[in-house]
């Protein structure tokens, strides 16, 4: 059994520590080195092209079924529309936005969109069937600023960029 | 019948003392022992204490641990006004009663204790004229009334009927027993020095040096005292949310958790007023003319101000002690202390 004491200091030292520990308390206290986002108001900067929603253009589907073979978590289903043919349906609450069902699209009828965070007021409306895909989401963006994570000297550092000019 | 004089308020106050009805409650509010009760250092200055040190504490711990604290209500203001909220939604919670609980000591001892433990404000003055009751020996009848906190913290521990609460209750008789007396002997070694047990003659014997000076030891131990008694990091022993919820308060909800989670900041206010008294240099200050009476004041809470964010600040930086430690820290390091503190006021008083 090993026994953990505590380690032996001096009345000098511990007084050392304390004023340290208050110094660094002090320190944060002026100018904090936080790196939160107030996420309704800022949002972090993502590449132009970063995987997002997807949707279908149903004029230029075959119903080859590539999209719903490569999905992963198999969050694409298929329905049947009134001429025949299937369609696919996403739900997103499965869906983790690979985006293998675009990659395997040979026509390009599955597209990416720039939509990365779309809240669903409850689990039924994540269910998108065919005539869904075709619409991208309403979305609101409240965002003033945009948040780049950048590293300087080997520390991390946050700007805000105005959202107007990019 | 002395009133209070605010070179500010004055057109205000003279127009109001000339109407009908108003004007003898106006004059009965700013009759100085009245003022004193009401105003400052009293409720309303309890109550603008209370609600800044609550943000404070939110807002300093959140800074330093890198988040933001308290924000959302009223962004523009910091989020000062959530504790405002956070009465209004203790106002609206409900009360529970727990069926164990002794029901009358349950109920009427944080009320009690809210209003009761109030009483050493009576005998501490904001001010040349902003004091309810003058006597030469009032430093020490607040030192004592001091501990009417204690024992209502530990009638609604005992009250509750419950395990949590009664650990607490236990945790607060030791802690109470391992600060009291070097916080008493750090407040002796003080009055020793100024030969006084009145604050006024008090404050006027630091006109060319403050106590904290004078005395440094008895100054440090008052701030790790006044740490432990108002349930302080690294003291947190009765109220630590990890060991034992919320202590002696674990049954209370609603309005009455309010009533009971302001009772450590009341203490830390008094607390405080008394160090900025014996060793801040109490009112001492330049004059603002336009407050009149209310300039020392000014300068008083200013100092309570900063010892109350202080102790706030340090739920931020520390970590917490075990009860052994702290047992251990009161009963061996504060106890040496406190006999050399007395040690250096008596060699103050013959040298």
């Amino acid at each position: 059994m090993i026994k953990v004491s505590a380690p032996k200091a001096d009345g000098l030292r511990i007084t050392a520590y304390h004023l340290d520990a208050l110094l660094t308390g002090l320190k944060e206290l002026i100018k904090p080195s936080r790196l939160t986002i107030h996420y309704p108001l800022e949002k972090r900067w993502v590449n132009e092209r970063f995987r997002g929603f997807i949707v279908n253009d149903m004029e230029k589907c075959i119903s080859c079924f590539q999209c719903a073979w490569a999905c992963p978590v198999n969050a694409i289903w298929m329905y049947r529309a009134p001429n025949g043919k299937f369609y696919p349906g996403i739900r997103y609450e499965q869906c983790i936005l690979c985006h293998f069902c675009v990659d395997a699209c040979p026509v390009g009828s599955l597209q990416g969109t720039t939509i990365h965070d779309v809240a669903f007021p409850d689990l039924s409306s994540t269910v998108f069937e065919p005539e869904d895909m075709a619409n991208v989401p309403n979305v609101i963006d409240e965002s003033k600023y945009i948040v780049k994570y950048e590293v300087e000297n080997g520390n991390l550092i946050m700007r805000r960029i105005p959202r107007g000019s990019k | 019948m002395y009133l209070v004089q605010i070179p500010l308020v004055e057109p205000i106050i003279k127009f109001l003392l000339g109407v009908p009805i108003i004007g003898p409650i106006v004059e009965f509010l700013m009759w100085e022992p009245v003022f004193a009760v009401w105003f400052l250092p009293g409720l309303v200055g309890l109550f603008v204490v209370l609600i800044y040190t609550i943000w404070w504490e939110r807002k300093a711990a959140g800074r330093v641990q890198w988040r933001y604290g308290p924000l959302q209500i009223s962004r523009r203001t910091g989020g000062i006004i959530q504790p405002v909220s956070d009465l209004i939604r203790y106002m609206l919670q409900e009360i529970i009663l727990p069926d164990d609980a002794n029901m009358p000591y349950f109920l009427h001892v944080p009320v009690l204790a809210f209003f009761v433990a109030l009483t050493p404000l009576l005998f501490l003055p904001a001010g040349p004229h902003l004091i309810a009751i003058y006597t030469p020996y009032n430093i020490l009848i607040v030192v004592v009334l001091l501990s009417i906190f204690n024992l209502a913290m530990v009638t609604m521990g005992w009250a509750s009927n419950d395990k949590w609460a009664f650990i607490g209750t236990v945790r607060e008789a030791l802690v109470y027993v391992a600060y009291e007396v070097s916080f008493m002997s750090s407040i002796i070694s003080m009055l020793i020095l100024y030969a006084t047990a009145d604050p006024f003659k008090a404050v006027s014997s630091q006109s060319w040096l403050p106590g904290a000076i004078m005395n440094p030891l008895a100054f440090l131990l008052a701030i790790i005292t006044t740490a432990m008694a108002t349930d302080r990091y690294p003291f947190e022993i009765v109220t630590n949310e990890s060991d034992v919820v919320a202590g002696p308060f674990t049954e209370y909800g609603g309005l009455m958790f309010g009533l009971t989670m302001t009772v450590t900041y009341e203490k830390g206010y008094i607390m405080s007023l008394l160090i900025s008294l014996l060793f801040l240099g109490g009112w001492s200050g330049p004059y603002i003319w336009i407050l009149g009476d209310l300039s020392p004041a000014f300068w008083l809470g200013f100092r309570v101000f900063l010892l109350m964010m202080f102790f706030s600040f340090l739920r931020a930086v520390y970590p917490n002690y075990r009860l052994d430690q702290v047992l251990k820290i009161g009963w061996k390091t504060l106890l040496v202390l406190s006999v050399v503190s007395l040690i250096i006021s008596i060699a103050w008083r013959v040298v």
